[in-house]
């Protein structure tokens, strides 16, 4: 979610290929792992030291090792199922998404009057907690995927949608000129021009859907029933069983991690032109 | 900003509330007209959320919700400030907790919530404690990265005028950390109110989240919808709210580097 910050830098895509701006030698990158890792540990010690100092319930504060244990026990009969369920809404969900915030953002960017036709139903849609909607997906698609899919596009169409337009409307102007000096029709210069320009832009709010998309899955999964982690997590609850719910909720958070990183590499990919991928200058 | 009105400007907005008018009226024809189940026409809805929010459910459901929400709100970003801050100062610190931040980060704040009434009891507090949960992480590492941003000639500058540490930290580091604070305060107040909503959903008796799924598993229609209309118009006052707020607070920002606030 630092996307914010993304995107005000935004308008300096279209400029050339350019070098990482921070190289860290291949010791540096080692030491930098190494106090991860550190902190990593005194995070599991801290953990452990709340647990032996009875701050918490202990009954419900299950050790590191036992959750490590339980994972390890249940990964394959019962974790990777939950993952591949919550995975298919995402990604189908990811899909249509991007779909349509692609097309939107980029036809608003392109035409003022699309943009005020539909800005007062935008600013009035958006701010719907996505949650809430919760229960009138499934007044409409009853439970199950259909339901999970309407969530989670209307939950993360936004940032797609509004980075899109934003990226179209900061397209350098001097591109645009170039591009009617070389005589491009209007689609060969959207497709030429705009589109390459606006790219990142649209990956920045792919990257933010992503994260959303996944705690809309998880959410609507613990709302429902529907199968995947979040029922996983619910049923384990109501089992007493917390170990194992204890267990998802790390297999989720490792799930986000994963899932944030990934679209973070494939940024750096697919789109070598973007600022993102001129490394971490932070 | 002239006061004069651009014709151009005034059709734009026109098109914009004439669209939005004309889809609420199709909604309303189509439920009244196709009679679906599932769907309740708008006058209706309108009329379930004025009863919501006017009714007795106002002080046992909207209020207490909205208070919750704003509690954890306040916690979450306070909590993220002050953790952030320091860390994003103390330039050493960051790759040492970064990998644990990232982690906490990513947990969906809705799957924590079995968890924390299993811990802390089925408890408004409980619930505040999600949200301010929620909320902190986007606060915290816009807070890091905007402290970490701050042009180290404005902090020598205060060493060379014998700031100490919190003078520093409190007149130098925070204003110029704040449009980035500003914009991690922005997401936080989204998933705030996602994680109100949400964390009334689960083991609860009261407030917005319980009333619209109660309304749906009784199969009350006009009452669902009335809800998310509620939960709707209650976002967006509050977005309002902020851009106001933020606007007054950064305006020295906008001001002094002549448009666009940059992170």
């Amino acid at each position: 979610m630092e996307g914010a910050r993304d995107v005000t830098a935004v308008p300096a895509a279209g400029r050339g290929r350019t070098a990482p701006a921070v190289r860290l030698g291949r010791n540096g990158r080692a030491v930098r792992w190494a106090k991860g890792a550190a902190g990593v540990l005194a995070a599991v010690g801290l953990w452990e030291l709340v647990r032996a100092l009875g701050l918490l319930p202990s009954g419900y504060v299950p050790s590191v090792p036992s959750i490590l244990d339980t994972i390890g026990a249940n990964f394959g009969d019962m974790l990777l199922p939950a993952i591949g369920d919550t995975l298919q809404a995402w990604s189908l969900g990811m899909l249509i998404t991007v779909a349509i915030g692609m097309l939107a953002g980029i036809a608003i960017g392109l035409s003022h009057w699309a943009d005020a036709a539909t800005r007062v139903v935008v600013e009035f849609l958006r701010p719907i907690p996505s949650v809430a909607l919760i229960p009138v997906a499934v007044l409409i698609f009853g439970i199950g995927l259909r339901m999970q899919l309407l969530l989670i596009v209307f939950a993360c169409v936004w940032p797609v949608l509004f980075n899109a337009r934003y990226g179209v409307q900061s397209v350098d102007p001097l591109l645009l000129d170039t591009g009617r000096v070389a005589r491009l029709s209007r689609v060969a210069l959207v497709r030429r021009v705009v589109l390459p320009a606006a790219l990142p832009a649209v990956f920045t709010g792919v990257r933010i859907s992503a994260s959303i998309a996944l705690v809309l899955a998880v959410s609507a999964e613990m709302v429902t029933g529907s199968p995947g982690l979040g029922k996983l997590i619910v049923d384990a609850d109501a089992a007493a069983n917390v170990e194992l719910s204890y267990a998802g909720v790390f297999i989720t958070g490792v799930l986000g991690i994963a899932l944030n990183y990934g679209l973070q590499a494939a940024d750096r990919r697919l789109l070598p032109w973007s600022v993102a991928s001129r490394g971490d200058a932070r | 900003m002239s006061r004069r009105l651009d014709p151009r400007t005034v059709a734009y907005v026109a098109l914009g509330w004439l669209v939005a008018v004309a889809l609420l009226g199709l909604w309303q024809l189509y439920a009244t007209s196709a009679e679906l189940l599932y769907l309740s026409p708008f006058s209706d809805s309108a009329a379930a959320m004025w009863e919501l929010a006017t009714g007795p459910t106002l002080t046992t459901d909207v209020l207490p919700s909205i208070g919750r929400f704003l509690a954890g709100y306040a916690i979450g970003c306070v909590v993220g400030i002050a953790v952030g801050v320091p860390i994003g100062y103390i330039r050493s610190l960051e790759p040492w907790i970064r990998p644990v931040l990232e982690f906490l980060r990513s947990l969906p704040a809705p799957a924590i919530v079995p968890i924390a009434v299993l811990l802390l009891g089925a408890s408004s507090g409980t619930r505040i404690a999600v949200i301010a949960f929620g909320a902190c992480w986007a606060v915290l590492l816009n807070a890091i990265d905007g402290a970490r941003g701050v042009d180290p000639l404005l902090i020598d500058t205060g060493r060379v005028n014998r700031l100490g540490t919190a003078a520093i930290l409190r007149r130098i580091v925070i204003p110029a950390a704040l449009p980035q604070i500003f914009a991690g305060l922005r997401i936080a107040l989204g998933i705030a109110l996602i994680v109100m909503v949400f964390s009334e959903m689960i083991a609860s008796t009261s407030g917005l989240g319980f009333q619209i799924l109660t309304s749906q598993r009784r199969f009350l229609v006009p009452e669902t919808y009335g809800g998310v209309l509620l939960i709707g118009l209650i976002g967006w006052a509050f977005s309002v709210l902020f851009l106001y707020v933020e606007r007054r607070v950064l305006s020295w920002h906008v001001g002094r580097l002549g448009g666009a606030p940059r992170g």
